[in-house]
């Protein structure tokens, strides 16, 4: 019968549209880092390039009318206990010229532990002007029990970067990725 | 075929030509006939009216074990210090009440709504798809009863970040939040198969000549509705199944240190949140647009713009869910545009309560119950939306944002938006259910109890949020203690109140009270008051007359 026929497609139809909702939200989370990344309206660390290296060689030389501030912040999230703190905490900068910064770690246990760092910036309009040559946060680091380590960041900023921003904060965040089985060994 | 597997579901054997064969009760409507015919009956109905009394029933239970919790988080609140519980229990029971009352009671009792009515009104014989129905009930306890399981019974204590179950308080919540997760899976499945069904029904089952813009008002929202959660309620699924995958599979959809992105969760969660909270207000504005033009004796005013406003306010609903987000971290542009296009919102809704008023203005109005409801709707539901208003706007939202004020918005538009046109759907058609009148004293009792209940809870809370109190928290400053304390006396006004709403419809249900007939309200149009009071078991097993249809709605809408 007709009727039982178009129950059927409506069934269909809307399971299929359930099922591809469903779909669309797991599809989200690599096409929310490409649109974010695509039209700059990002304001995470992580997808504005803040975690990929640029190259040292600059071809023209630096702005050395501008000066800009950057400020290091160092936190550790819930339950790490390593010392984590930069050795610079205030730096004035001109933008164009590399800038080689330490941070210091210390594994306070007595296990070996992997750790990560996650930047992040403010004010966000500053991220795309950021570039990093070097960083701890490109790799996991590792630490045996009471061994510490200096941690080298260099950094450029853009001469493009837009003349209103005269502060940049950087705000590391240092995770516990040491695997599972090792941390309750 | 519907007709037929339905005789067949209930060992009926009344052949299907016959015009109203549904005047016997069936055995199940008494426990006379025995237990297990009354057990039985209501696990295995497939008839649209059985199932819309199972969720209408469900969801006023659910009212009660909500209200419980409201109730015990405003003792709580009565004064500053920590009182009654610790405050891990008290965040747990603000995380449940808030699901509790969104999925156990709002959405639900909607459900049951256009179940017993939708049918009725667009003259089928029952829903599209009648055992998918009763399966979209049945697994609504199994949901419930899981999240409550998950309050009281895991070790660990329930889930205690809210019912936005941001990561990565969820992801690295106690062990109950499976339980939840679980229990989210099953009302989606349920909201989605409802969904499914009310369009199968609208799209196929509408009698003969009932064409598309001759369509009641309450079917359009739910017509509407049903869209909006096919489209959103999947994205929830999704969403908490990611929770689910970095609790225990190792990924991190949500978890920085490895590459994911905390406030991802919620950008997907609000895609999904907005919506939903428009699938609990457009079934309200249906509901309202019943009823006033019912009691002031006029047509509805302006109906092809109500419904293009629900149209354009469900679209909206899916590109402004960054509002609830300002402060996350979101570049400027993107902060302008969702202010923009939400304040956009005002628009469609500003049509709708002036067409309400509009329906009013110069009509012949009586004030009984439903209609008491319908107008204190339209102006506590406009309060809200002006406070919405403020919130949308960006400088101010940092400002208004997690404090008090958010609390008095979303309550103003679900309690005295949501709730109270869901009384007035119950009070307006109960003598269509029961074929009798409800206590219209007790009624009025009911609606001045509550309103009064509703506006000493949530407006000083306006106030409470603009001098800085935050929200989620058992304790607060003392500055705030006697506007927390009006709060909570309007809290327990609110709270009893409902219990003379439980002893009206009880008492009407089991037979008490004046007998109505088929039109029930004097300025009723609409095909559901063609049928006797109460609707028989069966109706439209024949469809409705061509000019049957064509004469109620030239009664009812302005054409």
């Amino acid at each position: 019968m007709a009727d039982k026929k178009s129950n059927r497609k409506i069934i269909i139809i809307g399971s299929v549209a359930a099922a591809i909702m469903f779909a669309f939200c797991f599809a989200i989370v690599p096409v929310y880092s490409l649109i974010c990344q695509a039209t700059g309206i990002n304001t995470s660390a992580a997808n504005s390039g803040l975690l990929t290296a640029v190259s040292a060689e600059t071809k023209e030389p630096p702005d050395m009318s501008r000066t800009i501030k950057v400020q290091f912040v160092a936190v550790n999230n819930k339950g790490m206990p390593w010392e984590f703190y930069p050795r610079t905490k205030t730096i004035d900068v001109h933008p164009g010229e590399n800038n080689k910064v330490y941070f210091f770690a210390k594994n306070t246990t007595d296990k070996t532990m992997s750790v990560q760092a996650i930047p992040s910036m403010t004010p966000t309009d500053a991220l795309t002007y950021f570039h990093k040559i070097q960083c701890f946060c490109f790799n996991q680091q590792t630490l045996k029990s009471q061994e510490s380590k200096e941690m080298p960041m260099i950094f450029r900023i853009d001469k493009e970067i837009p003349k209103d921003i005269r502060v940049i904060t950087l705000v590391y965040t240092l995770f516990d990725t040491t695997p599972k089985e090792t941390k309750k060994g | 075929m519907t007709q037929e597997e339905h005789h067949h579901a209930h060992g009926h054997d009344d052949g299907h030509h016959h015009g109203h064969v549904g005047h016997m009760p069936p055995p199940h409507h008494s426990l006379k006939n025995g237990f297990w015919p009354w057990i039985s009956g209501w696990l295995f109905t497939t008839n649209h009216k059985d199932i819309g009394t199972l969720y209408m029933l469900f969801s006023l239970l659910m009212l009660f074990v909500g209200g419980t919790m409201a109730l015990l988080i405003r003792l709580e609140l009565f004064q500053p210090g920590l009182q009654f519980f610790d405050p891990n229990f008290y965040n747990e029971l603000v995380t449940v009440h808030g699901l509790v009352m969104i999925f156990g009671v709002i959405m639900p009792s909607f459900v049951g709504l256009a179940n017993w009515m939708v049918p009725m009104m667009i003259g089928a014989p029952d829903m599209a798809l009648p055992r998918l129905n009763n399966w979209s009930f049945w697994i609504l306890p199994f949901a419930f009863s899981l999240l409550i399981i998950s309050m009281f019974m895991v070790p660990g204590g329930g889930p205690n970040f809210g019912w936005t179950m941001y990561a990565p308080l969820s992801t690295k919540g106690p062990p109950s939040t499976d339980y939840l997760i679980v229990s989210i899976h099953l009302m989606g499945i349920s909201s989605v198969l409802g969904a499914i069904n009310i369009i199968a029904t609208i799209i196929n089952l509408r009698a003969p000549g009932m064409t598309w813009m001759k369509l009641p008002l309450f079917v359009w929202t739910w017509f509407i509705t049903a869209f909006l959660l096919i489209g959103a309620m999947p994205i929830l699924a999704g969403v908490v199944t990611m929770v689910l995958f970095d609790r225990h599979f190792g990924t991190t959809f949500f978890d920085a240190a490895g590459g994911g992105d905390p406030v991802m969760f919620q950008h997907l969660f609000w895609f999904f949140g907005h919506p939903e909270v428009y699938i609990m207000i457009l079934p309200a504005f249906g509901i309202v647009s019943e009823v006033i033009p019912t009691f002031a004796r006029k047509k509805l005013f302006g109906y092809e713009f109500m419904v293009g406003a629900v149209a354009a306010i469900a679209f909206l609903s899916y590109i402004v869910w960054g509002h609830h987000m300002f402060t996350a971290g979101m570049a400027v542009g993107t902060q302008v545009y969702f202010m923009y296009v939400t304040m956009l919102i005002a628009v469609p809704t500003g049509i709708k309560v002036f067409n309400w008023v509009g329906t009013m203005w110069r009509g012949s109005l009586t004030f009984e119950t439903p209609m008491l409801f319908a107008i204190a709707f339209v102006i506590l539901f406009t309060i809200g939306g002006f406070s919405g208003l403020m919130l949308a706007i960006v400088p101010a939202d940092y400002q208004y944002q997690d404090t008090y004020f958010v609390v008095a918005h979303f309550h103003y538009v679900l309690v005295a938006g949501a709730l109270l046109s869901i009384f007035s759907a119950v009070y307006y058609w109960l003598p269509k259910w029961t074929g009798r009148y409800y206590n219209e004293a007790m009624g009025k009792w009911h609606f001045w109890l509550t309103v009064i209940g509703v506006n000493l809870t949530f407006f000083p809370m306006h106030f409470l949020g603009l001098a800085g109190m935050p929200r989620r928290i058992a304790d607060y400053a003392p500055q705030y203690t006697e506007f927390n304390m009006v709060c909570t006396v309007g809290a327990f006004i609110l709270g009893f109140a409902q219990l003379l709403f439980l002893f009206n419809v009880l008492r009407t249900m089991f037979g008490k009270g004046e007998r109505a007939d088929g039109r029930v309200w004097e300025g009723s149009h609409g095909l559901e008051w063609t049928l006797d009071s109460p609707a028989p078991y069966h109706s439209f097993s024949t469809p409705p007359k061509i000019g049957e249809i064509a004469h109620e709605v030239s009664d009812k809408y302005v054409r």
